[in-house]
């Protein structure tokens, strides 16, 4: 069958010196997207929002009124990026994953991406579709060659299909499921070799999982390849969370409900030092505090930037 | 043709969310707390989405809901990608036998959640449609209300359908 392609994707070819810099950027979200189009609005030339990112399947089969927010911030020169969670990219499909994917799911991201015109598509290594029923939550995939096979597959049927380049992100998990064949960091590194697709870092959750599964944060990102990092997620996590996972000893819960902890702002400026990177964002997607709370953050990130002369370049 | 491995450990975990007995040779031990985690975490997530949707119904059967949502989720995993449809078995598993005989609702509850559903679908299929409406009240405001007046809710709870031009205008007060 030949695949159809899109008017917007120029190529599924992964070249990130090919790829602009977006500086800083703010996941937008319902309940801060007045108070994040206000400030954009009235802020100056010193902008610390200099791109959103949306959760894609949040703005998929809407009423065109619900997508005029996305113009708005477009037409004030903040590209929109989108972040998915359910292209599942870990699930094992019986035949080929071009006719076991969610076709709706799959239309509906293609008249959001003709819309917003994205450099790149992502979505965490996760499997959250199985025998076509969403499970809404993160499953871990675990890490044998035959998940690695999977992915592959599923990340180059979506480019095809899309004719964007793929970024994957590093999950937070609280289970491998089955012994292991490889490391975490040998796994990745396989994928993104195998896929030739981009990385999208989740620095929050390489310290959940760094703390979660009793390995050295620095070291793992010593072993990952990091010339792939296009995007980097930088997050708040939940401490003490023992009491509901204490039969596992798992110290941390991965919410973005939080304020970034100092170890974590480490690692940032850790990964900064080795790698240039495209794009920076601050999640944010519960417990939200005033809104000038989340600016004070975004211009710390910015500072750090900046010691990294990461700026904008168009 | 055979699963592969993998494929044998995404169905028993898809298994495992529908509350079905499933093979345990298929994953480690300890897997099965750890997966503990994440359907808690879905029924968290989903809780606080059922407030925004159904915030009335919600009102009424919150008491409950961690048992409420799991035995939803277990006979109705959503077969689309987009979050919100999720929520839309919720008011005929909330008419259903099951739900009725195990929880013992106010009569008036399907009906009550049905109305609360069809405005999320109508918000979501066409704004237009929704404006002809003229609601005072939509469900985001009517959340709003009922949680600035939560001595209300007991009431609420114990309301017959005699009893419900009052608790409208407990709402329209604010």
């Amino acid at each position: 069958m030949k695949t159809q392609k899109l008017e917007f994707g120029n190529s599924a070819m992964f070249e990130k010196n090919k790829l602009r810099n977006y500086g800083l950027g703010l996941g937008l979200r319902a309940a801060i997207q007045k108070e994040t189009l206000n400030y954009i609005k009235a802020e100056t030339e010193e902008s610390c929002i200099q791109w959103l990112e949306i959760i894609a399947e949040n703005y998929i089969y809407k009423p065109q009124a619900q997508l005029e927010i996305l113009k708005e911030f477009m037409d004030k020169g903040r590209p929109i990026i989108p972040h998915s969670v359910n292209l599942s990219i870990g699930t094992a499909y019986k035949s080929s994953s071009r006719e076991n994917y969610d076709r709706r799911l799959l239309d509906g991201l293609k008249d959001l991406f003709k819309l917003i015109q994205p450099p790149w598509f992502s979505d965490h290594i996760s499997c959250t579709r199985i025998n076509g029923f969403y499970l809404q939550e993160l499953i871990p995939v675990p890490f044998i060659k035959e998940s690695v096979n999977t992915i592959v597959d599923n990340i180059k049927f979506l480019e095809d299909e899309f004719q964007l380049p793929f970024l994957i992100e590093n999950p937070s998990y609280y289970s491998t499921l089955i012994k292991p064949e490889m490391s975490e960091a040998e796994f990745l590194n396989e994928i993104l070799d195998k896929a030739d697709c981009g990385l999208l870092l989740d620095i929050n959750n390489v310290y959940v999982n760094a703390v979660n599964h009793n390995y050295n944060a620095m070291e793992f990102l010593d072993s990952l390849d990091l010339s792939r990092t296009v995007q980097v997620h930088i997050a708040g996590h939940l401490e003490d969370y023992q009491a509901h996972l204490s039969k596992r000893h798992l110290k941390i819960l991965d919410t973005h409900g939080e304020v970034i902890k100092e170890e974590v702002f480490a690692l940032f400026k850790y990964l900064l030092k080795k790698t240039e990177v495209k794009a920076v964002l601050l999640e944010r997607d519960s417990n939200f505090p005033e809104f000038g709370d989340i600016i004070s953050e975004l211009l710390h990130i910015k500072e750090l930037m900046k010691e990294f002369s990461l700026t904008v370049s168009n | 043709m055979q699963n592969s491995r993998l494929q044998n450990i995404q169905n028993e975990i898809l298994k495992y969310f529908q509350g079905e007995k499933f093979n345990p040779e298929f994953l480690d031990a300890v897997a099965l707390d750890e997966l503990a985690i994440y359907k808690s975490l879905t029924i968290s997530a989903f809780e606080e989405y059922l407030e925004n949707i159904f915030p009335c119904t919600y009102l009424l059967i919150q008491d409950r809901t961690p048992e409420i949502i799991q035995d939803y989720l277990e006979r109705h995993l959503s077969v689309s990608a987009v979050y919100y449809e999720s929520a839309r078995a919720f008011p005929e598993f909330i008419k259903s036998d099951f739900f009725q005989d195990k929880y013992d609702p106010p009569n008036f509850i399907y009906e009550l959640a049905l109305v609360e559903w069809t405005e999320i679908e109508l918000r979501n299929s066409s704004q237009k449609k929704l404006q002809q409406l003229k609601l005072n009240y939509p469900i985001t405001k009517i959340r709003l209300l009922m949680k600035e007046c939560p001595e209300e809710i007991d009431e609420l709870k114990t309301a017959d359908v005699d009893k419900e031009p009052e608790v409208l205008e407990i709402r329209q007060g604010n």
